[in-house]
């Protein structure tokens, strides 16, 4: 394969017409490019307002978690089994979570929930669930005591906060 | 005050290392921060989630505060020798290297370019951080994957198999080097704050830029550096999932590092060359950051190797740089290859054996299910890169956007009516290609493969988006290096070296 040498070792002039365009469909992209992020920016600001919350406040959930140990809830719909499987799989590692319905404004909600260390209490579920998920939860609990102790607080299934 | 030490002890280190990097007297102060910013989180990132699991691996204990600090005092001081003692009359050497025999003067947009990255930088800057305010805890498999396990590794002590076996559906098998830096900072700062994981999903991103900004550079000249950053500042996808605190934007600047280095190491146009040792280390760490990493390094290595010996020219010291670079990915690879083989559980691809993955290759209909998927992908028709996430908020009305016609369009104009078919051109080229074709085999493969496209499509395009990012650099026309302008020393050695 040849590579391209000159045989001197002087410089060239740049290439100026080359670079204009590059420098023209730069400005081009550039331009549109900032105007999407500067839409972007006004729409993610909107989801911090009350107004405009969306399907998922993360804020709201993080200011919930941060700091404290309570909450978490389970429901009843269509990805409940999303939920049950992010549930059972998170839960033996953090001593979590049931939780008030009108913080859970999600699915994606109740997983974030689910990742944080905090203890749990059942609400508002119905009582064929209830049962399943005593079971379920008792079995996880005696592990979990078993395991870590002190770390494992409350479990209130059937119980409003 | 406890998080802002736990910062500092993880990354101030890595800057520093990275700014010892280049030679005195042939690196401005101006390319040592690109250099401090390009590597030094990434070399922070290593060090740090490799000393966790090295450690773990040995005691089945943590590893202490001290003991990171001192594993850095000894890096620095190492650095700093390097730095020193380094034989200053390379200068001239790598300076007589340096003058390029086909290359033009700078652009006379270098400095409009500049102005033009940094704004963007800014601009995307402020949507990162707007993005974190708003959603602290990070995209899904931030939370509930790279920080879950994180917090996992900085919690319970022990062998990590059986700790890892509590979150069976958290990803256990991922790699640990972005959830071994979480545990190390979560255990220095005494708490888990999401502080943490945004800072350093925001170093990952500033990682990002400034390495494409440093390999453009490296490879064509500063103006193409700055093409380069503004592009991908000006693209909200890598600025999204960045802000999402996943291991994606992370992966994809090591990609970078590995695809320029390399590069850079096969005799090109100009006669700039980079580190074998460099090449290697973060060669090693692609697979440490995520499991497809092991793709995208033997992709990246076989290539190297066979345009290495294909050409006459190409074979003088190759097998001394070959045992450089292998050598210098062995902490990466070891700690992978360890990983994998003692405390993860198979993956998705790998759990059932290799019939499944034979017999879902010859079904026809995963082709094209992938070949749609992809094609939708990078016509932008399903909108790579959030660029339209303001109302409406549904990624069937995204419009056609920029990135990939954009770039290919910058190609051409920089590409037509050039000498572009040198070895390093084609390196990048069909690394790109390569590396598309592996992820394209594993989603062709892979279970559950609607749902998987669906999620992953525009990340695993993320990842190798630097292939084709450094070939434009690449072909954009080459410049006078900035350093022999501007330092009166060089000056002096460049006349020396052209008297030579």
């Amino acid at each position: 394969m040849k590579e391209p040498h000159s045989p001197s070792h002087q410089t060239r002039p740049p290439n100026t017409l080359r670079w204009s365009l590059i420098f023209g469909l730069l400005v081009v992209y550039l331009g549109y490019a900032g105007i999407q992020i500067q839409k972007q920016i006004a729409w993610v600001e909107t989801k911090a307002k009350p107004s405009g919350m969306p399907d998922l406040d993360h804020r709201r959930i993080a200011q919930l978690l941060e700091g404290h140990s309570f909450i978490v809830l389970y429901n009843e719909d269509q990805t409940f089994n999303r939920q049950k499987m992010y549930y059972e799989a998170q839960f033996e590692f953090f001593p979590a979570a049931v939780v008030p319905r009108s913080e859970q404004s999600s699915p994606a909600a109740l997983a974030v929930f689910l990742s944080h260390d905090v203890p749990i209490v059942l609400d508002r579920v119905s009582p064929k669930r209830q049962q399943f998920l005593q079971t379920e939860l008792r079995k996880k609990v005696e592990f979990k005591a078993k395991a870590f102790g002190n770390r494992f607080l409350v479990l209130q299934p059937n119980e409003k906060k | 005050m406890s998080v802002i030490w736990s910062l500092c002890l993880i990354f101030l280190p890595g800057f520093l290392v990275a700014a010892s990097m280049a030679r005195r007297s042939s690196c401005s102060l101006w390319e040592r921060l690109v250099d401090s910013l390009a590597f030094g989180p990434l070399i922070a990132m290593a060090v740090t989630s490799l000393h966790f699991f090295y450690v773990k691996w040995f005691t089945d204990h943590f590893p202490s505060t001290p003991s990171l600090a001192g594993t850095w005092a000894i890096l620095l001081l190492g650095a700093g020798a390097f730095y020193w003692l380094r034989k200053e009359e390379a200068v001239v050497k790598s300076i007589v290297k340096s003058i390029d025999k086909s290359i033009d003067k700078p652009s006379p947009y270098r400095h409009a370019c500049g102005i033009l990255a940094l704004i963007m930088f800014l601009w995307s800057s402020t949507l990162f951080w707007i993005r974190s305010h708003v959603m602290p805890t990070g995209g899904w498999d931030g939370f509930a994957i790279w920080n879950a396990l994180g917090r996992l590794m900085g919690r319970f002590d022990g062998n990590m198999h059986d700790k890892l076996a509590l979150m069976p559906l958290g990803h256990p098998e991922y790699p640990h080097m972005l959830p071994g830096t979480l545990a190390s900072a979560f255990r220095i700062a005494g708490s888990e704050p999401y502080v943490i994981s945004q800072v350093v999903g925001y170093f990952g991103f500033v990682a990002f830029v400034f390495v494409l900004l440093r390999m453009g550079q490296r490879l064509s000249g500063a103006t193409a550096g700055f093409v380069l950053a503004a592009i991908a500042c000006a693209t909200p996808h890598f600025v999204t999932i960045a802000a999402y605190q996943y291991a994606d934007v992370i992966l994809a600047a090591l990609n970078a590092i590995t695809l320029g280095s390399l590069a850079l190491l096969l005799k090109g146009p100009n006669t700039t060359s980079a580190s074998p040792w460099i090449a290697g280390f973060f060669l090693g760490l692609l697979p440490w950051i995520k499991n497809e990493g092991w793709m995208y390094a033997l992709v990246a290595l076989s290539l190297f190797l066979l345009l290495s010996l294909l050409g006459k020219s190409q074979r003088r010291g190759f097998m001394l740089r070959m045992m450089q670079i292998l050598l210098a990915a062995a902490p990466g690879f070891a700690a992978w290859y360890l990983f994998k083989n003692n405390w993860a559980p198979p993956n998705l691809l790998t759990q059932e054996g290799a019939a499944p993955v034979i017999d879902a290759l010859k079904d026809g209909e995963r082709w094209r299910i992938a070949a749609t998927f992809f094609g939708d992908e990078l016509t932008n028709r399903s909108g790579f890169g959030f660029w339209h996430q303001h109302p409406p908020a549904n990624r069937t009305a995204q419009n056609w956007v920029l990135f990939w016609p954009g770039l290919m369009i910058l190609m051409l104009v920089a590409a037509v009516g050039q000498p572009v078919r040198t070895r390093r051109n084609l390196f990048l080229l069909l690394t790109a290609l390569g590396q598309f074709c592996a992820v394209f085999l594993v989603m062709v493969a892979i279970p559950k493969q609607v749902w998987h496209l669906q999620t992953a499509a525009p990340r695993l395009l993320l990842q190798i988006s630097p292939g084709l990012l450094l070939l434009l650099g690449s072909l954009l026309p080459r410049e006078r290096e900035q350093t022999f302008e501007n330092h009166s020393g060089d000056h002096l050695a460049l006349k020396k070296a052209e008297s030579c």
